[in-house]
């Protein structure tokens, strides 16, 4: 299969300048919260996957109790084959960054990306490019304190992908802890919350 | 932090402060603050100036005090640690003293006193070498080396010795910190840059001939370094050739030599009584010049005669004959039959040769002490004071000025009696005279204020008494942040230096003084050295 | 003023008041006529409808009346094909003339492999020849709009079925699935041209039965359509005949001037078919199979004639058509039974299949306006100029 292809998460169906909502192609193949993602491939956008949701692809059809009688989930999914085709797993994603002239810039990009452009998941030397530099997260930071009825889960999700990225590259911890501490130097409950919950 | 200026140790940019309570440096992220000494001279780089000043204080900051319970939080230190060096930082706290450049890079004339500060984020740097020798000067024909400054053992700082000599001077220290070496040291300066003239009580016997450090290592003494130039004498011969170094001259005192004077200032030590001191000074007028001798001759029936003449009662002059007794058993006193050693010691001084006198076994009578001190310091002065009146009447030249180096002053220089001693004059009037003090004491603290406030220059080795350390820097500027810096000297070699001669308060490591290597840095530029003593001398080291 | 309610709600309790005791009444005449299919011999009846002049449309009966069938077991490893369809009719007011058949077409796979294909496929029609069918026989062309539209909408659900199963590779077992009626009767009632007719019945009809058919020989195939909650009478019909004092039965000669509810036959003249068996079936069973007796069927449907059982699917009532292919081989009659049982308890009282695919052949209002908006700026674009009227335009169009 061709890489692109395989490296697919989805497609674009809603995009405005803060981020964009894709599809995916298959029932429940999101991405994690927190997983950085590539949307293009000239001027890539980079964003963050932010919210994840399956629903009736038809907005005004809702999902009702089945499985009264089944066994499992799988059983009732299997005497109900057609659920499947009337679900839609989408995934909101956050801008964080675009590349431009090798170089990544962190912010949001100019334009938001079009609808049907592919969502891509990143390469090692794509995530490690784009972890470089950690400016990107006081851009989080708003980003994941204005989400409703997430406390803070977006932040710490991503930051939780970031260590999994390395996870026995001590430098890379004390940096982000670094960075942290420094944009949270007000708000410690919030600096607490996070270093408890990352268990650092 | 990035050096700026590879011969320079950057320490960190000045954020806050105030001329009156110094300003506050916080450390670069790079330094380690336990690399720091309080003490310590730095330079700081202002923006059209250049100050020199010392560390006075160090503390731990943080920007965000709550970040402190991060600890209960984090899993592990290198977490903990991490958050906590974004708000943790140290601050130093910095007295600018003087001003050494005009700006960065052009000199002055010489150091300035600071009158202004340098702005917020100047940058500090440990002083250099460069910097120390422009604030201190360079050895020189007035110049002596002292030692090396904290942190900087490649720098020289060096103590103008003209200056110096201008006014009373005092090295103080508890004993067993160094102060006999940075007397050695001062005054092996003296006598090889030909400053001044030296007298030395030496009351323990460790200045003329062969003393001994800490550890028991002999150390040359004056006559060893400068042979010539210097002349001990020694009240106690016997001593002088138990120990097989003959000195050049006995001393003794003839009867007629002591005086009613002499007497009161020994009233503290003797303990006597108002009455007694008062009726001394009829003695001379009833029995004559030798009145001492006659005095002490006298039988139980004479005093009660005497008293009655003197109209004193019976009781006092029984007193005082029975204090004064103790002087009958000193063998350096003698009948009048004797040359007058004490004009010899006073013929020597004016041929511009350094006296030291041994006390040999009498070091342990600070009776004897005091009344030879007293008597010998009284005739020279007042030689002193009649060349000098009469130099200036003529406008000739005036004599040489005259250092009288004295020990245990605490004893004799104390609120009750130092009113009564020559010392407590010749402090007062200064240089008046030519005639200034080179105090050498553990216990400044006892000394009478008025005389410590007259001191010019102090040397103080390590402190452990706090009205010592009170005493000496009551008055002085800065005086706080000395006292941090002089509390936490260390026991050996290390002495805060401030006062009249040096423009900034300094800490020394003391130079070393006692390898053939640090004598001959003394010898180098005597101007008489006699060969053949000195080759003998290297013999007898090396042997 | 609108609708006002409190009037609205006393003439409801009026009607309801009316209804109620006919349905009484109803029960009552159920019951009796329950009675009557246990006690009657087909043969009987068979013989008296063969000898009669009647107008009723009665069922054929070719076994006993009152045979009932309980839940036959369903296979483990099925398919339900079900197609359904929705329109855009012709508007004298919109820009283009055209009309829209959106067909939705679903597959279900159960079992070892169980998967869904869900689909739609919209067809327009905008041409001459695509908007009306030429009568072979005169100048005239007719219109496929209204009830013809219908008719060709319903004729190309079957066909794309029909196509589906001929195409479907597969040999476990299938249900094919309608909704609403397979006896096309409307073809035979709107007064179309004979050619027209004709058309309609070997181009589409036909040719999708057979295909069907061809399919059923070779692996277990079964057709049905579903009618839920059926208004039909052709079992109370028959029981009106098998009450009938008169032999042979000539309802003109001897009833012709009775009125309505007075006739000897009319002690079931309140109740519909779904009545009788929905008293008579317990829960999942089928009735006896009964054959239709319509027109069209005997005048086109020459070996694919509609046969018919009733259901009680738990829920309700329901009519289940079948061609006589099905209705002569009780395994496919057992597969249909059991499959269409199955997919009612799945779509929670109506054939899931059926349901999905008319979920994706709906059109919305939404859809359609948005259609035709698009055909509006297709149209401006293209600097076509755009007829319908201006009054039209004006309600409809927004212009920005």
């Amino acid at each position: 299969m061709n890489m692109s292809i395989q490296n697919r998460l989805g497609e674009i169906v809603e995009s405005n300048s803060n981020g964009f909502v894709a599809q995916c192609y298959d029932l429940y193949q999101a991405p994690v919260i927190g997983t950085l993602v590539r949307v293009g491939t000239d001027n890539p956008t980079f964003g963050i996957v932010s919210y994840v949701s399956t629903e009736g692809l038809n907005s005004d059809r809702k999902a009702i109790a089945r499985g009264k009688d089944e066994t499992s989930i799988t059983e009732l999914y299997a005497n109900n084959p057609q659920i499947a085709q009337l679900l839609v797993t989408s995934f909101e994603v956050v801008s964080m960054g675009y590349l431009k002239d090798n170089h990544i810039s962190y912010g949001l990009p100019a334009r938001p990306p079009e609808i049907h452009a592919f969502v891509f998941s990143c390469s090692q030397s794509e995530l490690d490019h784009f972890f470089t530099e950690l400016d990107f997260l006081s851009l989080l930071a708003a980003r994941s304190i204005s989400a409703v009825g997430q406390a803070d889960e977006l932040l710490i999700s991503t930051l939780r992908f970031m260590l999994d990225l390395y996870p026995a590259h001590v430098t890379f911890t004390q940096k982000l802890v670094k960075e942290l501490a420094q944009l949270f130097h007000s708000d410690l409950n919030r600096l607490k919350l996070i270093i408890r919950r990352l268990k650092l | 932090m990035i050096n700026q200026d590879n011969s320079r140790v950057f320490l960190g940019h000045v954020i806050n402060g105030s001329l009156e309570q110094g300003l506050l440096v916080k450390i670069g992220s790079g330094t380690n603050i336990e690399d720091i000494q309080v003490g310590t001279p730095v330079t700081i780089d202002g923006q059209s100036k250049r100050f020199f000043g010392y560390i006075t204080d160090m503390r731990l900051e943080w920007a965000n005090q709550e970040l402190q319970d991060i600890t209960t939080v984090a899993q592990t230190p290198e977490v903990t640690r991490t958050i906590v060096e974004t708000s943790a930082f140290s601050v130093i706290k910095v007295r600018p003293v003087v001003i050494i450049a005009g700006d960065a890079a052009s000199l002055l004339d010489g150091p300035e006193i600071a009158k202004t500060i340098p702005p917020h984020l100047s940058m500090v740097y440990q002083a250099s070498a460069e910097d120390v020798s422009y604030v201190f000067g360079n050895e020189d024909d007035r110049h002596i080396w002292i030692g090396s400054p904290l942190a900087l053992e490649s720098a020289q700082v060096c103590l103008n010795l003209e200056q110096f000599v201008k006014r009373s001077n005092g090295i103080f220290g508890k004993s067993g910190t160094g102060k006999s070496f940075l007397t050695r040291i001062l005054l092996a300066g003296i006598v090889q840059k030909d400053i001044a003239v030296n007298l030395v009580f030496d009351m323990h016997n460790e200045y003329g001939w062969q003393g001994s450090s800490e550890q028991g290592h002999p150390v040359k003494g004056l006559k060893q370094l400068f042979n010539s130039q210097v002349a001990v004498f020694s009240l106690d011969p016997e001593f002088s050739r138990m120990r097989k170094k003959a000195p050049d001259f006995d001393l003794t005192i003839r009867h007629q030599d002591i005086e009613p004077e002499d007497i009161e200032s020994l009233a503290g030590i003797l303990n006597l009584t108002e009455n007694a001191r008062q009726a001394s000074y009829k003695l001379p007028r009833e029995l004559g010049s030798s009145w001492f001798h006659e005095f002490l001759k006298m039988s139980g029936e004479d005093i009660k005669d005497l008293s009655a003449r003197l109209s004193e009662h019976e009781s006092t002059m029984l007193s005082l004959k029975r204090r004064l007794d103790q002087f009958n058993r000193l063998a350096f006193i003698v009948d009048d039959a004797q040359g007058d050693s004490i004009q010899h010691i006073i013929r020597t001084l004016e041929q511009g040769i350094h006296v030291v006198l041994e006390f040999g076994r009498y070091e342990e009578n600070l009776a004897a002490y005091i009344l030879v001190a007293n008597l010998l310091t009284r005739r020279i002065r007042r030689q002193y004071v009649t060349q000098t009146e009469q130099a200036m009447a003529t406008n000739s030249e005036t004599p040489k000025p005259l250092v009288i180096t004295i020990e245990e002053a605490h004893k004799f220089l104390t609120t009750s009696v130092s009113q009564y001693t020559i010392f407590s004059t010749i402090a007062r009037e200064m240089r008046k005279y030519g005639v200034t003090l080179l105090i050498v004491d553990q216990r400044p603290g006892v000394i009478e204020e008025e005389v410590l406030s007259q001191i010019g220059t102090k040397l103080t080795c390590q402190l452990d008494n706090e009205r010592d350390v009170d005493a000496l820097l009551t008055g002085t500027s800065g005086g706080r942040e000395l006292k941090q810096v002089l509390s936490r000297l260390e026991s050996k070699q290390q002495a805060l230096i401030f006062g009249h001669s040096v423009p900034v308060p300094v800490v020394v490591r003391t130079r070393e003084y006692g390898s053939p290597e640090s004598y001959k840095l003394f010898q180098n530029s005597i101007v008489n050295p006699t060969t053949l003593d000195l080759e003998l001398d290297s013999k007898d080291l090396f042997s | 003023m609108s609708l006002d309610l409190v009037q609205a709600l006393a003439k409801l309790q009026e009607k309801t008041a009316h209804i109620m005791n006919r349905h009484s009444e109803g029960s009552v005449q159920a019951i009796k006529a329950i009675k009557l299919l246990s006690s009657l011999s087909h043969e009987e009846i068979m013989q008296k409808a063969q000898s009669g002049k009647f107008t009723w449309m009665a069922a054929e009966i070719h076994t006993s009346l009152a045979g009932k069938y309980t839940k036959p077991a369903k296979p483990n490893n099925y398919k339900v094909m079900a197609v359904d369809g929705s329109q855009i009719d012709v508007s004298r007011h919109a820009p283009l003339m055209y009309h829209l058949i959106n067909i939705g077409k679903v597959i279900l796979t159960y079992g070892e492999s169980s998967s869904a294909v869900l689909e739609s496929k919209p067809e327009i029609a905008v041409s001459e020849n695509e908007l009306y069918i030429e009568d072979q026989d005169s100048t005239r062309s007719v219109p496929i709009e209204g009830a013809v539209l219908g008719i060709k909408r319903s004729l190309r659900e079957l066909e794309t079925l029909s196509e589906t199963i001929a195409t479907d590779v597969d040999e476990i077992p299938t249900l094919a699935l309608l909704d609403g009626t397979l006896i096309f009767w409307t073809i035979t009632a709107n007064s179309l041209p004979t050619s027209v007719t004709d058309y309609l019945i070997n181009t589409y009809l036909i040719p999708s039965l057979d295909r069907i058919k061809e399919k059923s020989i070779k692996s277990p195939t079964s057709l049905a359509s579903y009618i839920s909650s059926p208004k039909s009478t052709d079992v109370v019909n028959t029981l009106r005949l098998a009450i009938c004092p008169y032999s042979p039965i000539n309802c003109d000669r001897h009833c012709g001037t009775l009125n309505a509810g007075t006739r000897p036959c009319d002690s079931v003249n309140s109740i519909t078919d779904q009545d009788i068996f929905s008293i008579f079936l317990g829960t999942g069973q089928r009735s006896e199979i009964f054959f239709s007796t319509s027109q069209v069927i005997q005048k086109y449907y020459l070996g694919h004639e509609i046969g018919f059982f009733y259901l009680n699917t738990g829920k309700e009532i329901a009519r289940i058509e079948i061609p006589i292919w099905v209705a002569s081989d009780h395994a496919l009659v057992d597969l249909t039974h059991s499959l269409i049982l199955d997919q009612v308890d799945k779509g929670l009282g109506y054939p899931i299949s059926l349901a999905e695919a008319h979920e994706q052949a709906v059109v919305t209002p939404q859809n359609r306006n948005a259609f035709n908006a698009i055909i509006e700026t297709m149209l401006t674009n293209q600097d076509v100029s755009i007829g319908g009227s201006q009054k039209s335009s004006s309600k409809q169009v927004r212009w920005i």
